[in-house]
């Protein structure tokens, strides 16, 4: 069977410069964080409002392929149209009512008081419902540890009403200690998990080990 | 914009009045799904999502895009004193573009359009790394560590040690290796297994804690929206 062959140069070029780049501004920014110096942190100042600016053109890039989906839904007379129509639409207008004073002026304000804010609210206020009914699901199962993660919850949910610290003080002492102890003891373990994986993943993309940019 | 908005809301009553109307419509479209997942519903969803990406692509561009291209025009003007500007302005720009040819077909794979993910990627794996440092890893090691000085209360020092034996067999709770042969590795094993069972006790607790101010937070907020609808719409309260 022939094998395939591998243009060395072009394999450099399209590895090497990427992965150059990450691990050159990585760096830089890794060190920049820990040695105090005047040159240093204005370089990595620099960089990190280039990154920024990268950052805004990525989000540009996501409308671009937002715009293509909904545009391509809509030509092609989906089932689903009528709500790509509604949501370009939408972004349309609270855009160009928000671009001219980008967040602080009047307008801005009135798009965020009266239409995003009460449908954050109540798409948050209607969780309750299903928190509600996946903790019904959760305490079917009867485990030693569903019962620990009952009795937590039952003690934090009961000991929080004000009202409780007048039926007796204990009840709202018993939530102190669960949340300041036993619930700040398995955070943290989990929070010491998390930074070592992030610490993990970031060296594996600094070294070029992992190379997402570049497939 | 914004004059024709203010020209047109400057009387202050009929604006504000149509915005709580329109509150008002949007908060029951979503509790519509209550009963089931309905086109009312589907239509308040949609304009969540096109409010949201209107509002963060308008800031976004007007807030970070829009004075750099102000500065670039500016150090444009004023060359050749001020190259190295135009070179820090061009720079970031550069970037984006390469970023933005990942939309093109005939770009998209090559060298020039992953060189913006790259340094996306870069500075990303930097902040997060330096991030994770110095904002978790050593203030969480820190303070598990002085919890178990002793301190004023006689019980405090068990309380400590509990948060100890809790956070190190929550980590515990997360190790997958498979046993050695030899009997200290079986003896370490079954200690940290043991350990670690413990610790997925302390989880769970953490989670029914999280839970419950899940639960709180969400109460309030239905509760808020609740009393919008009650007092600010329809006057009753």
């Amino acid at each position: 069977m022939e094998q395939p062959r591998i243009n060395i140069g072009v394999l450099l070029r399209r590895q090497l410069i990427p992965v150059g780049i990450a691990l050159g501004v990585g760096l830089i920014v890794l060190i920049g964080q820990f040695i105090s110096n005047s040159t240093l942190d204005s370089i990595v100042g620099v960089l990190v409002s280039w990154g920024a600016i990268v950052g805004a053109f990525a989000l540009l890039l996501g409308l671009a392929n937002l715009g293509m989906f909904h545009a391509g839904r809509i030509l092609k007379r989906d089932a689903q149209m009528p709500f790509s129509i509604l949501i370009v639409a939408s972004a349309l207008v609270v855009f160009l009512l928000v671009l001219p004073s980008g967040g602080a002026g009047a307008a801005s304000q009135w798009v965020m008081r009266y239409l995003y804010q009460p449908l954050e609210a109540s798409f948050l206020a209607l969780l309750v419902f299903f928190i509600g009914s996946a903790v019904y699901r959760a305490l079917r199962i009867r485990t030693w540890e569903m019962a620990l993660f009952a009795i937590s919850a039952i003690v934090v949910l009961v000991g929080s009403v004000p009202f409780m610290a007048v039926v007796s003080p204990l009840i709202p002492a018993a939530k102190e200690w669960v949340v300041n102890v036993p619930a700040l003891a398995g955070v943290r373990g989990i929070l010491l998990g998390v930074a070592l994986g992030i610490i993990a993943t970031g060296l594996r993309l600094l070294t070029g080990i992992d190379r997402p940019y570049s497939h | 914009m914004d004059t024709l908005f203010n020209s047109v809301c400057s009387s202050g009553g009929f604006c504000d009045a149509l915005g709580v109307w329109l509150a008002a419509l949007l908060t029951i479209l979503v509790f519509t799904y209550l009963i089931r997942d309905t086109f009312l519903f589907r239509i308040a969803s949609s304009l969540l999502v096109g409010t949201a990406i209107g509002f963060v692509s308008a800031v976004v561009i007007r807030n970070v895009l829009y004075p750099l291209v102000i500065a670039l025009v500016d150090d444009i003007f004023a060359l050749p004193g001020s190259w190295l500007a135009v070179v820090i302005d061009l720079l970031p720009i550069v970037l984006g573009v390469s970023l933005l040819m990942k939309l093109t077909p005939n770009f998209r794979g090559t060298t020039f359009s992953n060189i913006g993910l790259a340094y996306l990627f870069g500075i990303g794996a930097a902040l997060a790394i330096g991030g994770a440092l110095s904002g978790l890893l050593v203030p969480q090691l820190t303070a598990t560590m002085i919890s178990v000085a002793p301190q004023g209360d006689s019980l405090d020092w068990l309380n400590g040690l509990l948060i100890v034996i809790g956070t190190l067999g929550a980590f515990l709770a997360f190790r997958f290796i498979q046993p050695g042969d030899r009997p200290w590795q079986r003896v370490y094993d079954t200690i940290t297994k043991g350990w670690g069972t413990l610790g997925r006790g302390f989880i769970m607790v953490a989670f029914g804690a999280l839970l419950a101010s899940l639960i709180s937070a969400r109460v309030s907020a239905l509760v808020g929206q609740l009393y919008f609808l009650l007092h600010d719409w329809l006057n009753l309260i």
